[in-house]
């Protein structure tokens, strides 16, 4: 085994001592604060500390990511929303800005002088589709933030493998460097506190997409949403063809929406046949429609029921709005075990926000015939040619349906115990999961059962589903982590307080670009 | 005398009543001795199947007894007929007689299935269910073509009613028929409308089971006409339904016509196989060990240097996604090793076509001349362009790694690239190389191909 690498011992241990690591060869650096993942979440979470007084020299961020919103825009590029396109579910929030003024829509509304965007902020949700940036507004304004708050400087690049606990206090996280930019295989942090933003553990695709790819070695007529698939668009542009959509969700009708722009601006003479899992008509919460049995009894709640039609599960906001400071949150913050679970399970399932335009194009379809609605699952997928013939279990029975394009776009999420790091602390971290099986975190995003000595492992982002506090996976939701993590280390005096005074000056350094 | 399949597919059935099924459809006749619908639906489908591909009595053979072999259940006993080349196939299973001439074939004694070949010419043939009586060949009742109640038919000897209005195909059944009676008996078209008789009525007018081949539990998801399902049902219905003549010769004044078919007004030649010269065809190659396939399979896939995800499928080392299940690539330490190279994207041309990267192509007016596409090293993509301004072989593509390298072959007119993202066409240097990237352009002549790549990077 090559100097520096992990050894047998410390893979079976669960508390590090500075001599294990050093006797292994693994070179030791010291620094206060690591935050793993290297996405938003991290660069949210350095953003309020920087802000609150810590020097880039106090932390580290790590991760594979050159910048933070690397992965957000690749999937938000390939599920047909590139930077020029606005994205699909609202942003209350911007997480290049921890006060969130001036909105994303007020600084479009002054820069480009657009009156009419200001008259849909203001009467949004009511007379307007509610207002929601360009992708590339997201990154463009995070690109700034990360400038000004020195986010390079505090860049390692490289592979969280594992976080232990050390013997004594505080943690080890090694972190394995691209090939030849270190001496030795991996390098160890060792800090007061980890932060773990790691997000998704990775998409999961559907198990007979998988089996055909790896069957046929055929990667261009089944494709997901979250892959880049291009071609599709491109191909339908030149011959009259037959995709299958698959999925309700917010993705699906993103890709239905660029399916739809082509054939009515740009003439592909598409159809579209749209195979939903769950058809809803009327209202309806995460646990099916209102008529459906639900497990423990009981019926929809009036006040937590959304709007569904033609299969569609609409969503009011792109979370129960009143989880960021209303009710819902207050009552969340108080409930445990099943009955968070179940509330989760109530306001959760697949939706999708309703958009005038969308909706328009998507009534001409099925006037016109090119848009078809199918209920079921699939079965099998066999080529046949240069088609594919997908064996749909419908509840009449199954029938084949032979396309040229299948676009998947259920995208799964895969467990946390499918990511590396996360299994690790599970099983030698002391973490363990939360009713909703994700990452089990405090009111104040401490990772329950992980304290070593006078240290503390946070963690936020979609690992933490589940928890004290909804709406975790999204820019808000990460921005509320961030707070909740702050004023605790604010309490461990790692950084000042952010006060009336700190808050006003630091706006205006944010304001005009100037460093904390 | 019935001395040919064209004969049969034209001779009169006439149907006898009682409690039972039967169906004409083209040439194949099938009387099953249930009146339950879903009993006899499997025969009439197979029925249907057979006359589609154009009504072999081997075929018929073959299926029914399949299906009797494979079948849970006691069948009901039936008969089928259907022409063959060199007779007229028999098929009787259960208590049911058929006499054809002076031979009677039973089903009763014996533990499975009769099956004979009863050679042409033919003389009377009646098949008749047990315990019912004989049908009567004078009678004037007749079946055309389609599904009725009956316990007993009979095609009765003599020369096929020669009558020149007389209709084979279940379709044009009607035909055959005086317009009053058809006015009058109006709802289906699949049964022929008889004239009726006051004495022992067969329950000629659409009796339940006629709607068969709409086939009722067909899954056809509520709201959702699936085009390819639909054709499907074209095809049974009407696909196997030869046309020997024209049909429709001067039909008398004051009879409904049938609608103008569109079909009738191509004009093709029909050349059967057997009349083919070529007899150079060489039978193909009976395989019994499948691995000798796989050593002939075209050259061997490269090996490149690549990682694998935590659940083991090989990815490009610059993949944030595994492209077969999703799973970050981070959650498993990248080691280089050699794998075989997936396909690497595709080319999309101009007119819809796509072509998977598996394999280095050449790109031309004429590519399939040139000896690397012919030694197989290369795949021809021929750009068919009016401009005259594409070579031979204009440009290649390679694959190098997990890159695509598109290569101008010192071509006359030169190669375009269009990278996104940058604002302009740019002309290759001769012979210069350029790598591909999701979404780049190439133009050859006046035609426009596009590289794509699920990797996306």
């Amino acid at each position: 085994m090559p100097a520096g690498d992990l050894t047998d011992q410390m893979l079976a241990t669960d508390f590090w001592t500075d001599e294990l690591v050093a006797s292994a060869g693994i070179p030791i650096v010291d620094i206060p604060f690591v935050t793993v993942g290297s996405g938003i979440g991290s660069f949210v979470t350095v953003d309020y500390l920087r802000i609150a007084g810590v020097p880039t020299s106090q932390m580290r961020v790590l991760g594979t990511l050159d910048h933070p919103w690397q992965t957000y825009e690749y999937l938000t590029r390939v599920s047909q929303i590139p930077r020029g396109e606005r994205l699909r579910s609202d942003s209350a929030s911007r997480p290049d800005n921890i006060w969130g003024f001036p909105s994303y829509g007020f600084a479009e509304a002054m820069r480009t002088f657009n009156l009419k965007l200001l008259w849909q902020l203001f009467s949004e949700p009511i007379f307007a589709d509610y207002y929601t940036p360009k992708a590339g507004q997201a990154f463009e304004t995070m690109e700034r933030e990360k400038n000004r708050i020195g986010y390079d400087e505090m860049l390692v690049k490289g592979l969280v493998r594992i976080v232990r606990r050390r013997y004594g206090g505080g943690y080890f996280t090694i972190l394995t460097p691209p090939e030849g930019a270190s001496a030795t295989k991996r390098v160890a942090f060792r800090s007061q506190y980890v932060h773990l933003a790691v997000g998704y553990p990775g998409l999961k695709f559907l198990p007979e997409l998988q089996r055909y790819r790896t069957e046929h070695n055929d990667y261009r007529h089944i494709v997901n949403a979250y892959e880049a698939h291009e071609h599709v668009y491109e191909r339908l542009m030149q011959q009259p063809s037959t995709v299958m959509v698959r999925g309700g969700g917010i993705v699906a009708s993103r890709v239905l929406q660029r399916l739809m722009d082509d054939r009515l601006l740009h003439g592909a003479q598409t159809n579209i046949v749209h195979l939903f899992r769950t058809y809803y008509h009327g209202t309806n919460d995460g646990y099916g429609n209102e008529t459906d049995p639900r497990p423990g009894g009981g019926k929809t709640r009036i006040f937590m029921r959304r709007r569904g039609e033609n299969g569609w599960a609409y969503q009011g906001f792109n979370y129960p709005k009143s989880v960021w400071g209303g009710q819902l949150k207050k009552q969340v913050r108080g409930l445990e075990g099943e009955q968070r679970a179940e509330i989760y399970k109530r306001m959760g399932g697949t939706n999708t926000p309703w958009r005038k335009l969308w909706q328009k194009q998507m009534n001409q379809g099925r006037r016109e015939g090119w848009y078809k609605v199918l209920v079921g699952t699939v079965d099998d997928m066999q080529p046949n040619g240069e088609r594919i013939v997908n064996h749909v279990r419908t509840a009449q029975g199954t029938v084949p349906v032979e396309v040229d394009f299948v676009i998947d776009c259920t995208g799964l999420e895969a467990d946390i115990a499918e990511h590396r790091l996360l299994k690790d602390l599970l099983e030698h971290g002391g973490a363990s999961r939360n009713p909703s099986g994700r990452l089990n975190v405090d009111r104040n995003f401490e990772l329950i059962g992980t304290r070593s000595g006078g240290g503390a492992m946070y963690a936020s982002g979609a690992t933490t589903l589940g928890g004290y506090f909804p709406g975790v996976d999204t820019f808000l939701g990460l921005q509320v982590a961030a707070q909740e993590i702050y004023q605790d280390l604010a309490k461990r005096k790692f950084c000042k307080r952010i006060g009336p005074v700190r808050s006003t000056i630091q706006w205006w350094k944010w304001l005009f670009g100037s460093k904390p | 005398m019935k001395e040919s399949a064209e004969d049969w597919t034209r001779a009169t059935v006439v149907p006898g009543a009682g409690e039972g099924t039967l169906a004409r459809i083209g040439p194949v006749v099938l009387l099953v001795g249930s009146t339950d619908p879903e009993v006899v639906r499997p025969y009439v489908d197979h029925a249907q199947m057979v006359a589609a591909n154009g009504g072999q009595g081997r075929q018929l053979v073959r299926g029914f007894a399949l299906m009797l072999s494979t079948a849970v259940e006691q069948s009901p006993g039936f008969a089928a007929l259907a022409p063959h080349a060199t007779g007229l196939a028999v098929f009787v299973d259960g208590d049911v007689v058929v006499n054809v001439g002076d031979e009677r074939i039973s089903g009763a004694d014996s533990l499975a299935w009769v099956e004979r070949l009863i050679p042409w010419p033919i003389d009377e043939v009646s098949v008749t269910l047990p315990g019912a009586d004989a049908a009567d060949p004078s009678s004037s009742y007749r079946l055309d073509g389609g599904v009725i109640q009956a316990a007993a038919l009979v095609v009765p000897a003599g020369a096929p009613s020669g009558d020149s209005m007389m209709m084979e195909s279940a379709m044009d059944s009607t035909m055959g028929v005086p317009a009053e009676e058809l006015m009058a008996d109006a709802p289906t078209g699949e049964v022929a409308a008889v004239p009726s008789a006051p004495a022992a009525p067969p329950a000629p007018a659409a009796p339940e089971p006629a709607v068969w081949p709409e086939d009722p539990a067909a899954p056809t998801p509520p709201a959702t006409p699936e085009p390819a399902m639909a054709e499907d049902h074209a095809g049974h219905d009407h696909a196997g339904h030869d046309h020997p003549h024209p049909p429709a010769p001067a039909a008398p004044a004051g009879r409904p016509l049938p609608p103008p078919q569109a079909d009738e007004q191509v004009q093709f030649q029909s050349v059967l196989i057997g009349d083919l010269e070529d007899d150079d065809f060489e039978p193909l190659p009976i395989v019994d060990d499948p691995s000798v396939i796989a050593e002939a399979g075209g050259a061997p896939r490269e090996e490149v240097r690549g990682v694998f995800c935590k659940n083991r499928h090989f990815n490009d080392p610059r993949q944030l996604f595994c492209a077969i299940c999703g799973i970050n690539m981070v959650q498993q330490t990248p080691v280089l090793v050699n794998g075989i190279r997936p396909p690497l994207g595709v080319v999309v041309l101009d007119d819809g076509s796509v072509f998977q990267l598996d394999t280095p192509y050449l790109l031309g007016r004429d590519p399939g001349a040139d000896e690397r596409v012919l030694t197989g090293d290369f795949r021809g993509l021929p750009i068919i362009d009016q401009s005259n301004q594409v070579s031979r072989v204009h440009a290649r593509l390679e694959l190098r790694g997990w890159d695509v390298v598109l290569i101008d072959n010192n071509s006359t007119n030169g190669t375009f690239v269009h990278i996104p993202k940058t604002p302009d066409w740019q002309r290759m240097p001769p012979g210069a190389e350029q790598i591909l990237v999701q979404g780049t352009r190439i133009r050859i002549g006046h035609r426009t191909l596009a590289f794509n790549t699920h990797a996306g990077g």
